[in-house]
């Protein structure tokens, strides 16, 4: 009893230096948050993911995209500390494991890097509006590189001569020049850039107010 | 908390030594054998998953669907220049030489597709818990991963109550969809962050954080290489030594 009166602050410390020594600054509040928002982020993917996957559409990359960006710029500003932003990303590539499709190996690579990209971003700008604009832009884009970069690593770089003849048999067809063909890939790419900013920016605004709301 | 000492499957005989020796190996071979070599891997792994872990043939079905496409790509498109590209140069016709580009290419697929889900499937969560902790130094990931495994049924659930509202009062059409997004969105989020509070008092209440930890679950039995796999590294650094050897 006196041991838990006379040392509060020695109990806070072991855990804000997470009991190894060395200083991670995550207090219990902080998992906490990481966690809820992981759960969130989680459900998001399995409910909305696997309707949009049933209906078949394109893009469906984008609003899932979208939503783990707003609740990863959410977090990083309630948690302003190193490393809550890959956590939350690997506790999410983990829980995927767990839903109802099995192993999937592609959405959990893309989790995993959406939320090193922010991770990157928002350690080297901090977690200000414009680190979380150019963390979406970057995490919304990688939605839609990362089909051209995952398959080229499961099947082999002659996947890459593929997409370059899928490509110029597509323009063929279609009576379009390659260059343009790849004008209108860089096109996607900045209309999924343009929402990452947008889911950005929501993100960092809702978690100001969020944290003015949970401080009352 | 149950998920963390409980395996996904009854594979017990196998540890985190033995699925990650089978990760690394599989994917090496995967990676560096070509042409005929590559079926060395594809041999392993799926010898490794009937033994092992028999359900990981179960998650090949996500590259069903992308297997046939890629073989008919690799066929129609694949073009006499790439001929001497290829790992089976001695196919004369550049349709030959596409298709067997396609089979080399899903059998690479097949194999990662199977070990991964092989070291998934077979390791133990506390064991990957406490080997994520023990490489980035923080004690933190099974109290996260725990607590988001079981805060996600609450919280969908909160999520639905909130759609629904929302629907019974006109939302979700095509004038007021951004609207009713925006409140779904950050209606559920706020709910789920005013529950932290309870969530971190309530672990706290339960000593979580306190000066004196208890072990890792991993740690209180600590991880002994069973002589399964002890049979596994063995063959693993046979098969790959052979691999590279005979590939010269």
């Amino acid at each position: 009893m006196s041991r838990i009166a006379t040392e509060p602050d020695k109990n806070y410390a072991e855990t804000a230096r997470g009991q190894g020594g060395r200083p991670r600054g995550f207090s219990t509040r902080d998992l906490v948050y990481i966690a809820v928002l992981a759960a969130l982020w989680t459900g998001s993917e399995d409910i909305l993911g696997a309707q949009l996957h049933a209906m078949n559409l394109p893009f469906t990359g984008i609003p899932l995209a979208a939503i783990a960006v707003f609740l990863m710029v959410t977090g990083r500003v309630l948690v302003p500390k190193a490393g809550s932003t890959i956590l939350m990303g690997i506790v999410v590539a983990l829980l995927k494991v767990l839903s109802i499709g099995g192993v999937v190996l592609s959405p959990m690579i893309a989790i995993f890097m959406e939320a090193l990209v922010v991770e990157l971003t928002m350690s080297v700008g901090g977690a200000t509006r414009l680190a979380s604009l150019i963390g979406g832009m970057l995490a919304e884009m990688w939605s839609f590189v990362h089909p051209f970069v995952i398959q080229p690593l499961l099947f082999g770089g002659q996947m890459v001569v593929i997409y370059q003849r899928t490509l110029s048999a597509g323009s063929q067809m279609l009576g379009v020049a390659p260059a343009n063909a790849i004008m209108i890939i860089l096109v996607l790419v900045v209309l999924h850039g343009v929402v990452g900013i947008v889911a950005g920016v929501v993100g960092w605004r809702f978690s100001l107010r969020a944290r003015r709301i949970l401080s009352r | 908390m149950a998920i963390l000492v409980k395996s996904q499957t009854d594979t017990k005989s196998l540890s985190v030594c033995g699925a990650v020796t089978i990760l690394a190996g599989a994917l090496l071979l995967a990676v560096s054998m070509a042409g005929a070599f590559l079926l060395i891997p594809l041999v392993y792994a799926a010898v490794v998953c009937l033994f092992f872990c028999r359900e990981a043939f179960l998650d090949l079905k996500q590259i069903v669907m992308l297997v046939p496409v890629v073989m008919m790509t690799s066929t129609a498109l694949w073009q006499a220049e790439y001929i001497d590209t290829s790992p089976m140069a001695a196919a004369s016709s550049p349709y030959v030489a596409g298709f067997l580009v396609g089979v080399e290419m899903s059998v690479r697929a097949v194999v990662m597709v199977l070990t991964v889900s092989a070291f998934v499937r077979t390791v133990k969560f506390s064991e990957l818990s406490y080997l994520i902790e023990s490489v980035s130094g923080s004690k933190s990931f099974s109290f996260v991963f725990g607590l988001a495994f079981n805060v996600r049924p609450y919280l969908e659930r909160i999520g639905r109550d909130t759609l629904n509202a929302i629907k019974m009062r006109g939302g979700f059409r095509l004038g007021n969809m951004v609207s009713s997004v925006r409140y779904l969105l950050s209606s559920t989020t706020l709910n789920a962050l005013r529950k932290c509070q309870d969530l971190s008092y309530a672990a706290e209440a339960r000593s979580f954080g306190s000066a004196r930890s208890t072990a890792h679950p991993a740690r209180r039995d600590p991880i002994r290489p069973s002589p399964a796999d002890l049979a596994i590294l063995v063959t693993t650094a046979l098969v790959v030594v052979l691999s590279f050897a005979s590939k010269g």
